[in-house]
Protein backbone atom coordinates (compact mmCIF):
# COMPACT_ATOMS: atom_id res chain seq x y z
CA UNK A 1 0.00 0.00 0.00
CA UNK A 2 0.80 3.79 -0.24
CA UNK A 3 3.36 5.45 2.58
CA UNK A 4 1.25 7.32 4.00
CA UNK A 5 -1.34 4.66 4.92
CA UNK A 6 1.11 3.08 7.89
CA UNK A 7 -0.26 3.79 11.46
CA UNK A 8 -3.89 4.70 9.71
CA UNK A 9 -6.96 2.72 10.19
CA UNK A 10 -8.14 0.83 6.89
CA UNK A 11 -11.03 3.66 6.80
CA UNK A 12 -8.20 6.35 6.57
CA UNK A 13 -6.42 4.42 3.76
CA UNK A 14 -9.47 3.97 1.69
CA UNK A 15 -9.90 7.79 1.98
CA UNK A 16 -6.67 8.45 1.31
CA UNK A 17 -6.82 7.33 -2.25
CA UNK A 18 -10.67 8.63 -3.00
CA UNK A 19 -8.98 11.86 -1.76
CA UNK A 20 -5.78 11.56 -4.10
CA UNK A 21 -2.89 11.99 -1.33
CA UNK A 22 0.36 12.74 -3.12
CA UNK A 23 1.73 9.29 -1.78
CA UNK A 24 -0.67 7.25 -3.62
CA UNK A 25 0.95 7.37 -7.65
CA UNK A 26 4.90 7.09 -5.74
CA UNK A 27 5.07 3.09 -6.37
CA UNK A 28 8.49 2.93 -5.14
CA UNK A 29 7.56 3.90 -1.86
CA UNK A 30 4.95 1.59 -1.45
CA UNK A 31 5.24 -0.99 2.07
CA UNK A 32 3.80 -4.01 2.75
CA UNK A 33 0.16 -4.42 4.61
CA UNK A 34 0.84 -5.71 8.38
CA UNK A 35 2.59 -9.29 8.16
CA UNK A 36 1.66 -9.57 4.62
CA UNK A 37 5.49 -10.89 3.56
CA UNK A 38 5.23 -13.77 6.11
CA UNK A 39 2.02 -15.25 5.29
CA UNK A 40 3.11 -15.40 1.45
CA UNK A 41 6.24 -17.40 2.45
CA UNK A 42 4.68 -19.56 4.82
CA UNK A 43 2.33 -20.48 1.86
CA UNK A 44 4.70 -20.65 -0.56
CA UNK A 45 6.96 -22.93 2.13
CA UNK A 46 3.78 -25.37 2.06
CA UNK A 47 3.82 -25.84 -1.78
CA UNK A 48 2.16 -23.05 -3.10
CA UNK A 49 3.00 -21.33 -6.13
CA UNK A 50 2.85 -17.73 -5.61
CA UNK A 51 1.95 -15.32 -8.59
CA UNK A 52 1.30 -11.75 -8.24
CA UNK A 53 -0.98 -9.43 -10.20
CA UNK A 54 -0.51 -5.68 -10.94
CA UNK A 55 -2.71 -3.24 -11.41
CA UNK A 56 0.23 -1.46 -13.96
CA UNK A 57 0.40 -2.33 -17.39
CA UNK A 58 3.30 -1.32 -18.78
CA UNK A 59 6.97 -3.27 -18.17
CA UNK A 60 8.56 -0.01 -16.40
CA UNK A 61 5.69 0.46 -13.37
CA UNK A 62 5.74 -3.41 -12.96
CA UNK A 63 9.73 -3.02 -12.25
CA UNK A 64 8.61 -0.75 -9.52
CA UNK A 65 6.47 -3.56 -7.88
CA UNK A 66 9.10 -5.84 -8.47
CA UNK A 67 11.57 -3.55 -6.87
CA UNK A 68 9.25 -3.09 -3.81
CA UNK A 69 8.62 -7.09 -3.90
CA UNK A 70 12.25 -7.51 -3.51
CA UNK A 71 13.03 -4.46 -0.66
CA UNK A 72 10.74 -6.03 1.77
CA UNK A 73 11.91 -10.06 1.28
CA UNK A 74 8.40 -10.94 -0.46
CA UNK A 75 9.08 -14.62 -2.10
CA UNK A 76 10.25 -13.80 -5.62
CA UNK A 77 8.19 -14.89 -7.92
CA UNK A 78 6.21 -13.59 -11.57
CA UNK A 79 4.69 -10.86 -11.26
CA UNK A 80 1.44 -10.96 -14.09
CA UNK A 81 0.15 -7.89 -15.64
CA UNK A 82 -2.13 -6.43 -18.50
CA UNK A 83 -1.01 -6.13 -22.15
CA UNK A 84 -2.00 -4.97 -25.64
CA UNK A 85 -5.63 -3.67 -23.77
CA UNK A 86 -6.11 -7.28 -22.11
CA UNK A 87 -8.38 -7.00 -18.60
CA UNK A 88 -7.71 -8.65 -15.29
CA UNK A 89 -10.00 -11.28 -16.72
CA UNK A 90 -8.09 -12.39 -19.44
CA UNK A 91 -5.27 -12.80 -17.28
CA UNK A 92 -6.96 -15.00 -14.70
CA UNK A 93 -8.77 -17.01 -17.37
CA UNK A 94 -5.30 -17.84 -18.80
CA UNK A 95 -4.19 -18.57 -15.58
CA UNK A 96 -6.90 -20.62 -13.76
CA UNK A 97 -5.40 -20.44 -10.62
CA UNK A 98 -6.52 -22.75 -7.77
CA UNK A 99 -7.06 -19.61 -5.13
CA UNK A 100 -7.14 -16.21 -6.41
CA UNK A 101 -7.02 -13.66 -3.28
CA UNK A 102 -7.55 -9.81 -4.39
CA UNK A 103 -9.25 -7.12 -2.56
CA UNK A 104 -12.80 -5.39 -2.92
CA UNK A 105 -11.23 -2.29 -5.05
CA UNK A 106 -13.56 -0.06 -2.45
CA UNK A 107 -11.84 3.08 -3.18
CA UNK A 108 -11.75 2.73 -6.88
CA UNK A 109 -15.52 1.49 -7.81
CA UNK A 110 -16.06 -1.63 -6.15
CA UNK A 111 -16.71 -5.06 -7.85
CA UNK A 112 -16.60 -3.52 -11.31
CA UNK A 113 -12.63 -3.22 -10.49
CA UNK A 114 -12.28 -6.65 -9.61
CA UNK A 115 -10.97 -9.53 -11.67
CA UNK A 116 -13.32 -12.57 -10.24
CA UNK A 117 -16.36 -10.13 -11.36
CA UNK A 118 -15.70 -11.10 -15.48
CA UNK A 119 -14.49 -13.97 -15.00
CA UNK A 120 -16.64 -16.36 -17.60
CA UNK A 121 -18.75 -18.66 -15.04
CA UNK A 122 -17.47 -22.22 -16.16
CA UNK A 123 -14.08 -21.05 -15.43
CA UNK A 124 -15.18 -19.04 -12.30
CA UNK A 125 -16.43 -22.27 -10.52
CA UNK A 126 -12.47 -23.49 -11.07
CA UNK A 127 -11.25 -20.69 -8.77
CA UNK A 128 -11.50 -20.53 -5.31
CA UNK A 129 -11.86 -16.52 -5.02
CA UNK A 130 -11.09 -14.68 -1.97
CA UNK A 131 -11.91 -11.45 -1.38
CA UNK A 132 -10.22 -9.27 1.15
CA UNK A 133 -11.41 -5.96 2.31
CA UNK A 134 -9.19 -2.97 -0.03
CA UNK A 135 -5.95 -2.42 2.89
CA UNK A 136 -6.88 -5.06 5.26
CA UNK A 137 -4.00 -7.22 4.35
CA UNK A 138 -4.01 -10.94 4.65
CA UNK A 139 -2.71 -11.55 7.90
CA UNK A 140 -6.14 -13.28 8.70
CA UNK A 141 -6.85 -15.58 6.16
CA UNK A 142 -5.29 -19.32 7.05
CA UNK A 143 -1.75 -19.67 7.40
CA UNK A 144 -2.14 -23.48 6.71
CA UNK A 145 -3.21 -23.40 2.76
CA UNK A 146 -5.86 -26.01 3.36
CA UNK A 147 -7.87 -24.36 5.46
CA UNK A 148 -7.09 -21.74 2.46
CA UNK A 149 -8.23 -23.49 -0.74
CA UNK A 150 -11.57 -24.89 1.98
CA UNK A 151 -11.87 -21.09 3.47
CA UNK A 152 -16.11 -21.87 3.35
CA UNK A 153 -15.39 -25.39 5.01
CA UNK A 154 -12.68 -23.61 7.77
CA UNK A 155 -14.80 -20.79 8.15
CA UNK A 156 -17.92 -22.77 9.42
CA UNK A 157 -15.99 -25.11 11.67
CA UNK A 158 -14.77 -21.99 13.67
CA UNK A 159 -17.68 -20.04 13.88
CA UNK B 1 -52.59 23.30 -25.76
CA UNK B 2 -52.01 20.85 -23.06
CA UNK B 3 -52.78 21.65 -19.78
CA UNK B 4 -49.10 20.49 -18.51
CA UNK B 5 -47.29 22.98 -21.03
CA UNK B 6 -49.85 25.80 -20.44
CA UNK B 7 -48.72 25.63 -16.84
CA UNK B 8 -44.76 24.65 -17.74
CA UNK B 9 -45.15 28.17 -20.06
CA UNK B 10 -46.01 30.14 -17.17
CA UNK B 11 -42.85 28.91 -14.96
CA UNK B 12 -40.23 31.23 -14.29
CA UNK B 13 -36.37 30.43 -15.76
CA UNK B 14 -35.87 28.99 -12.21
CA UNK B 15 -38.84 26.70 -11.95
CA UNK B 16 -37.63 25.19 -15.12
CA UNK B 17 -34.19 24.52 -14.66
CA UNK B 18 -35.00 22.72 -11.29
CA UNK B 19 -37.80 21.06 -12.86
CA UNK B 20 -35.31 19.45 -16.00
CA UNK B 21 -32.55 18.78 -12.84
CA UNK B 22 -35.15 17.04 -11.01
CA UNK B 23 -35.67 14.87 -14.75
CA UNK B 24 -32.01 14.66 -15.65
CA UNK B 25 -31.36 13.32 -11.51
CA UNK B 26 -34.12 10.75 -11.81
CA UNK B 27 -32.86 9.32 -14.96
CA UNK B 28 -29.23 9.33 -13.01
CA UNK B 29 -30.44 8.00 -10.24
CA UNK B 30 -32.36 5.23 -12.23
CA UNK B 31 -29.17 4.44 -14.31
CA UNK B 32 -26.92 4.18 -11.55
CA UNK B 33 -29.62 1.36 -9.55
CA UNK B 34 -29.81 -0.49 -12.95
CA UNK B 35 -25.70 -0.47 -12.88
CA UNK B 36 -25.12 -1.47 -9.81
CA UNK B 37 -27.90 -4.34 -9.55
CA UNK B 38 -26.45 -5.40 -13.30
CA UNK B 39 -22.58 -5.65 -12.15
CA UNK B 40 -24.18 -7.76 -8.96
CA UNK B 41 -25.66 -10.07 -10.76
CA UNK B 42 -21.97 -10.21 -13.16
CA UNK B 43 -20.29 -11.07 -9.68
CA UNK B 44 -22.78 -13.65 -8.49
CA UNK B 45 -23.61 -15.33 -12.15
CA UNK B 46 -23.21 -19.32 -12.22
CA UNK B 47 -23.49 -21.67 -15.10
CA UNK B 48 -27.20 -22.81 -15.56
CA UNK B 49 -27.61 -22.69 -11.71
CA UNK B 50 -29.41 -20.62 -8.90
CA UNK B 51 -26.26 -18.84 -6.48
CA UNK B 52 -25.70 -20.38 -3.68
CA UNK B 53 -25.32 -17.48 -0.74
CA UNK B 54 -24.47 -18.12 2.43
CA UNK B 55 -23.38 -16.12 5.84
CA UNK B 56 -20.74 -17.55 7.67
CA UNK B 57 -20.04 -15.34 10.83
CA UNK B 58 -19.29 -12.13 9.21
CA UNK B 59 -18.21 -13.53 6.04
CA UNK B 60 -20.56 -13.54 2.64
CA UNK B 61 -20.01 -17.14 0.46
CA UNK B 62 -21.61 -16.94 -3.15
CA UNK B 63 -20.51 -20.23 -5.36
CA UNK B 64 -16.80 -20.56 -5.04
CA UNK B 65 -16.15 -16.82 -3.54
CA UNK B 66 -15.57 -15.81 -0.29
CA UNK B 67 -16.36 -12.10 0.07
CA UNK B 68 -14.37 -12.10 3.55
CA UNK B 69 -15.24 -8.97 6.31
CA UNK B 70 -13.88 -9.66 9.48
CA UNK B 71 -11.78 -12.83 9.85
CA UNK B 72 -10.93 -13.71 13.63
CA UNK B 73 -7.58 -13.10 14.83
CA UNK B 74 -5.41 -15.91 15.68
CA UNK B 75 -1.90 -16.55 16.54
CA UNK B 76 -0.12 -18.48 13.49
CA UNK B 77 2.61 -21.28 14.72
CA UNK B 78 5.46 -18.78 14.04
CA UNK B 79 3.65 -15.79 16.13
CA UNK B 80 3.50 -17.87 18.90
CA UNK B 81 6.79 -19.09 18.78
CA UNK B 82 8.86 -15.39 18.46
CA UNK B 83 6.43 -14.19 21.10
CA UNK B 84 7.59 -16.94 23.42
CA UNK B 85 11.51 -16.73 22.95
CA UNK B 86 11.42 -13.04 23.03
CA UNK B 87 9.15 -12.87 26.27
CA UNK B 88 11.44 -15.51 28.17
CA UNK B 89 13.89 -12.63 28.89
CA UNK B 90 11.34 -11.82 32.27
CA UNK B 91 8.97 -13.47 34.17
CA UNK B 92 6.56 -11.05 35.22
CA UNK B 93 2.42 -10.19 36.14
CA UNK B 94 0.62 -9.69 33.12
CA UNK B 95 -3.20 -9.23 33.20
CA UNK B 96 -5.37 -9.38 30.23
CA UNK B 97 -8.78 -7.50 29.09
CA UNK B 98 -11.19 -9.02 26.97
CA UNK B 99 -14.27 -7.08 25.20
CA UNK B 100 -17.42 -7.64 26.65
CA UNK B 101 -20.03 -9.92 25.04
CA UNK B 102 -17.53 -10.63 22.52
CA UNK B 103 -16.38 -14.08 22.14
CA UNK B 104 -13.43 -13.80 19.26
CA UNK B 105 -12.06 -11.25 21.31
CA UNK B 106 -11.71 -13.81 24.72
CA UNK B 107 -10.74 -16.49 22.54
CA UNK B 108 -7.61 -14.39 21.25
CA UNK B 109 -7.23 -13.18 24.67
CA UNK B 110 -6.92 -17.05 25.56
CA UNK B 111 -4.55 -17.76 22.72
CA UNK B 112 -2.12 -14.62 23.90
CA UNK B 113 -2.49 -15.63 27.78
CA UNK B 114 -1.41 -19.55 26.79
CA UNK B 115 2.03 -17.89 24.73
CA UNK B 116 3.01 -15.54 28.29
CA UNK B 117 1.97 -18.32 30.36
CA UNK B 118 4.27 -20.90 28.21
CA UNK B 119 7.31 -18.03 28.36
CA UNK B 120 6.80 -18.10 32.32
CA UNK B 121 4.86 -15.21 32.63
CA UNK B 122 2.03 -14.95 35.56
CA UNK B 123 -0.96 -14.46 33.93
CA UNK B 124 -3.14 -13.33 36.15
CA UNK B 125 -6.54 -15.20 35.97
CA UNK B 126 -9.40 -15.06 35.24
CA UNK B 127 -9.21 -13.31 31.37
CA UNK B 128 -11.45 -9.97 32.39
CA UNK B 129 -14.23 -9.70 29.71
CA UNK B 130 -15.50 -6.37 30.51
CA UNK B 131 -13.82 -3.99 28.59
CA UNK B 132 -15.74 -1.43 26.82
CA UNK B 133 -13.06 0.12 24.25
CA UNK B 134 -11.64 -0.59 20.84
CA UNK B 135 -8.67 -0.35 19.22
CA UNK B 136 -9.55 -0.83 15.74
CA UNK B 137 -8.92 -4.23 16.11
CA UNK B 138 -5.66 -4.07 17.42
CA UNK B 139 -4.60 -4.68 20.78
CA UNK B 140 -3.52 -2.31 23.51
CA UNK B 141 -0.75 -2.35 25.80
CA UNK B 142 0.22 -0.26 29.42
CA UNK B 143 1.89 -1.00 32.61
CA UNK B 144 0.58 0.22 35.67
CA UNK B 145 4.07 2.42 37.04
CA UNK B 146 6.74 3.60 35.16
CA UNK B 147 9.88 2.35 37.41
CA UNK B 148 12.96 1.74 35.54
CA UNK B 149 12.07 -1.98 36.46
CA UNK B 150 8.28 -1.50 34.45
CA UNK B 151 10.43 0.06 31.77
CA UNK B 152 12.50 -3.01 31.03
CA UNK B 153 8.98 -5.14 31.29
CA UNK B 154 7.43 -2.94 28.81
CA UNK B 155 10.55 -2.32 26.01
CA UNK B 156 10.45 -6.40 26.29
CA UNK B 157 7.24 -6.76 25.49
CA UNK B 158 6.86 -4.51 22.87
CA UNK B 159 9.20 -5.37 20.28
CA UNK B 160 8.07 -9.21 20.90
CA UNK B 161 4.70 -8.06 19.00
CA UNK B 162 6.81 -6.31 17.36
CA UNK B 163 8.44 -9.21 15.66
CA UNK B 164 5.69 -10.98 15.14
CA UNK B 165 3.54 -8.77 13.29
CA UNK B 166 0.95 -8.49 15.60
CA UNK B 167 -0.40 -4.81 15.65
CA UNK B 168 -0.97 -2.97 19.19
CA UNK B 169 -2.10 0.13 20.14
CA UNK B 170 0.22 1.92 23.61
CA UNK B 171 -2.70 3.84 25.19
CA UNK B 172 -3.09 4.76 28.55
CA UNK B 173 -7.08 3.38 29.57
CA UNK B 174 -9.86 5.21 29.83
CA UNK B 175 -11.23 5.94 32.82
CA UNK B 176 -14.23 3.24 33.32
CA UNK B 177 -13.53 1.53 29.97
CA UNK B 178 -13.38 -1.69 32.51
CA UNK B 179 -14.17 -2.56 36.13
CA UNK B 180 -12.13 -2.96 38.89
CA UNK B 181 -9.02 -1.29 39.80
CA UNK B 182 -5.80 -1.20 38.48
CA UNK B 183 -2.73 -3.42 39.57
CA UNK B 184 0.47 -1.77 40.53
CA UNK B 185 3.81 -3.05 38.63
CA UNK B 186 1.73 -5.30 35.74
CA UNK B 187 1.24 -5.67 32.48
CA UNK B 188 -1.99 -4.77 30.77
CA UNK B 189 -3.14 -5.94 27.94
CA UNK B 190 -6.59 -5.16 26.11
CA UNK B 191 -8.13 -7.13 23.34
CA UNK B 192 -10.87 -4.76 22.00
CA UNK B 193 -13.28 -6.37 18.83
CA UNK B 194 -11.84 -7.75 15.82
Amino acid sequence: MHKSAEGKTREERVWQVVEKDPSVPDYTSYIPIGNAVAKIKSWQAQGAEILYLSSHETADDVEKDRFVLEKYDFPKNPILYRQNREAYKDIAERIIPDVLIEDDCESIGGEKEMTITFVKPEIKQKIKSIVIKEFGGIDRLPEDIKNLIALKDFLTENL
Amino acid sequence: MPKFLSIYNRWGYKDKLFFWLAIIGLIFGAFSFWQKNNLSQKVTDSPGSINTINQVGDNTVIDNTVIVDNLDRNLTPDQKSILKNTLKGSIEDVIFISKIFDPEAKKYADQLAEVFSSAGWNVVAPIHQDLLDDFNGKINIFMTSSTTKNTIIYNLSVPAFDQSGITYDSKVPRDGSFGGGLRENTLYIEVGSK
